[in-house]
């Protein structure tokens, strides 16, 4: 018998029915019952991007041939045409809603289109009766109409599609020196989406693609829309976001076999870890510390700012009540800068602050480090090496600090790791006996 | 299929449809029944990044001099153009206003630099749409003619309860369709 039992059944059953075993009735129920698999994996993935590059092309043709902008055509013909791709998408839409049972590419393919059409529509009518150029309103426009085509289409490239136009928009109100709080409220309206998949199967392709395109989105639309008034409020801000997103890997995507299924713990690490090393820096550090609040901050950097620390106490409550443990010690690097904040305004000398620093990043170097042998991750285990590496040559030739100095703490830590190490040799060897 | 999924795709429908066939309600009732104004024309910056499929138009009236005094305004600002036709036919702006004017034909426009005395408008018109092959000719003819101080070249615009469609572009008193055919 072969190892998949349906397909087996579906190859005998024309067999049974010539020799009399089945009679057709009872063979047609059979097949009802154990349907045949729509093919393998590969192949469904095959269909669903086919389909996605296919009505991208299709559409794009079709909107550039509307676009030539014939000049023999009458005007009110030319705008008649504006509105006919998007009904016929939207008859489209309707036939995959009431007919197709094989929806995924159906629903990739034709919110594709969908989306472009309405897009393409807006843009026609006002080619067609010269309207000037205001695109922030063109994409306000197109975006709102295009929300309810993510959930009766439910696609990932509709999805990242909408995002892109949502953050696009929020860059054309940017530079129109207008509030960009709209933006951030046209990508929440695609956030019922994502946790639906999420909830479907969070390690799914369909969650995995939301998770990248939400953080990636969040990211840059944080960085562009918002006037941070200078680095230091920037940095803040940043360490919160990035710490509550390794914060919510932990929670969430622990389980991941991979790191493409680990968006949030990428992208968290990617900036945690660098701006740790970079408040290491004794000139880095006292620029954050020196460069506070700034004195009239626009409210856009006002909620963001809140929304973040909201975020990042949330998501270490979670994370604590889930159960702490030290490989996440690379979350604490907001404390850490809170703790310097304080104790620099309690007047503490910035030799102390940078000491507090530097044992963190030494401290998350070590543990990650340990984390990675105890766990036999391999990823880990280079991470906490390279960290603790980059540390050493990093402060090797920090010229911040005199010589006599960096020599004394580099033969003190060497004797630690020695005694440390001695120490676990030890406890090993009194184990084994 | 469930009942309120085809509720809600007609709704959905409806309401993309709704928008750009509103749109083109509202400009062909302004084509039909709009008053006709004509707006002479200047030369424009001639590295505006969109040339290629649109002839780029600006517009004598969007230079305005003849504020109140101690009128302020903020770049960006929404303003309403009072309009009139001046004796030799051509529109011109007798003043700006903060709020709509009623019973007086106007303009909805916004402020692109205040000063003393002049203020500069942009104009809710400013391209004239080709198709790609003839429009850098129309461009081309349009600059050189609008150079010259005789020509006769400005927009049709036709405008209703305040709302204005541009309705031709006239280059030595051809429309630039018949002009680019001969």
């Amino acid at each position: 018998m072969s190892n998949d039992p349906i397909a087996w059944l579906h190859r005998e059953l024309p067999g049974w029915v010539r020799d009399g075993i089945l009679d057709r009735g009872q063979a047609d129920r059979l097949s009802r019952r154990y349907p045949e698999p729509e093919g393998p994996r590969s192949h469904r993935l095959l269909s669903v991007l086919f389909a996605i590059i296919g009505s991208l092309l299709i559409g794009g043709g079709l909107l550039l041939l509307i676009a030539y902008n014939w000049p023999s055509w009458p005007r009110s013909l030319r705008a008649v045409l504006s509105i006919v791709p998007l009904a016929v998408v939207q008859a489209g839409g309707l036939w995959v809603l009431a007919r197709r049972n094989d929806r995924a590419a159906w629903c990739e393919s034709l919110g594709i289109a969908w989306l472009l059409s309405v897009g393409g529509s807006i843009a026609l009518v006002a080619q067609t009766y010269h309207m000037p150029g205001s695109f922030d309103t063109f994409l306000i426009t197109w975006m709102i109409l295009s929300i309810p085509i993510l959930y009766l289409m439910p696609g990932v490239s509709v999805f990242v599609l909408y995002l892109a136009g949502a953050v696009g928009w929020g860059f054309s109100q940017r530079v129109e020196h207008a509030g960009t709080a709209g933006a951030w409220l046209l990508m929440a309206a695609a956030l019922p989406l994502a946790f639906r998949w999420h909830r479907e199967a969070h390690s799914g392709a369909y969650a995995v693609i939301s998770r990248w395109a939400l953080i990636m989105a969040s990211g840059i639309a944080a960085f562009g829309f918002i006037d941070f008034g200078h680095g230091g409020v920037w940095y803040n801000t940043t360490i919160l976001l990035a710490a509550s997103l390794l914060h919510l890997g932990w929670l969430y995507e622990s389980g991941a076999s991979s790191a493409w299924r680990r968006p949030a713990l990428v992208m968290g690490s990617l900036f945690v870890v660098p701006m740790a090393f970079a408040l290491s820096v004794d000139e880095v550090l006292r620029n954050v510390l020196r460069q506070g609040w700034p004195r009239d901050p626009e409210t856009d950097l006002k909620v963001y700012a809140v929304l973040v620390s909201f975020l990042y106490t949330t998501s270490l409550v979670l994370t604590v009540r889930k159960g702490w443990q030290p490989g996440m010690i690379w979350g604490l690097l907001p404390v850490i800068l809170a703790a310097c904040w304080l104790l620099g305004w309690m007047e503490a000398g910035i030799g102390v602050l940078f000491l507090i620093v530097n044992a963190f990043v030494l401290a998350a170097g070590v543990v990650t480090l340990r984390e990675g042998i105890r766990t036999s991750s391999l990823t880990r285990v280079n991470g906490g090496m390279m960290v603790i590496g980059a540390w050493i040559l990093m402060r090797f030739f920090d010229g911040e600090y005199p010589i006599l100095l960096r020599a004394v703490v580099f033969i003190v830590l060497g004797l630690l790791f020695l005694a440390v190490n001695l120490r676990m040799a030890r406890t090993r060897k009194a184990a084994r006996t | 299929m469930k009942r309120w999924l085809w509720i809600v795709w007609a709704a959905v429908c409806l309401t993309q449809l709704a928008v750009p066939a509103w749109m083109i309600h509202r400009r062909n009732l302004t084509l039909r029944e709009g008053e006709i104004y004509r707006f002479r024309t200047r030369p424009v910056d001639p590295y505006d990044a969109f040339r290629g499929r649109y002839v780029a138009l600006d517009f004598e009236v969007a230079v305005f001099s003849n504020q109140a005094p101690g009128s302020v305004y903020q770049r960006g600002q929404r303003l309403y153009a009072v309009l009139a036709v001046d004796t030799q036919g051509f529109a011109r702006i007798d003043g700006l206003q903060t709020t709509r004017p009623h019973g007086l034909p106007h303009l909805p426009v916004r402020v692109r630099s205040h000063g003393d005395p002049i203020t500069r408008l942009e104009l809710p018109f400013d391209r004239y749409y080709l198709e790609e092959s003839i429009a850098p000719e129309a461009e081309r003819l349009y600059q050189s003619r609008n150079m010259q101080p005789s020509s006769d070249t400005h927009a049709v615009v036709r405008v209703r309860d305040g709302f204005p469609v541009l309705a031709d572009l006239v280059v030595d008193g051809s429309s630039v369709h018949d002009l680019i055919k001969k």
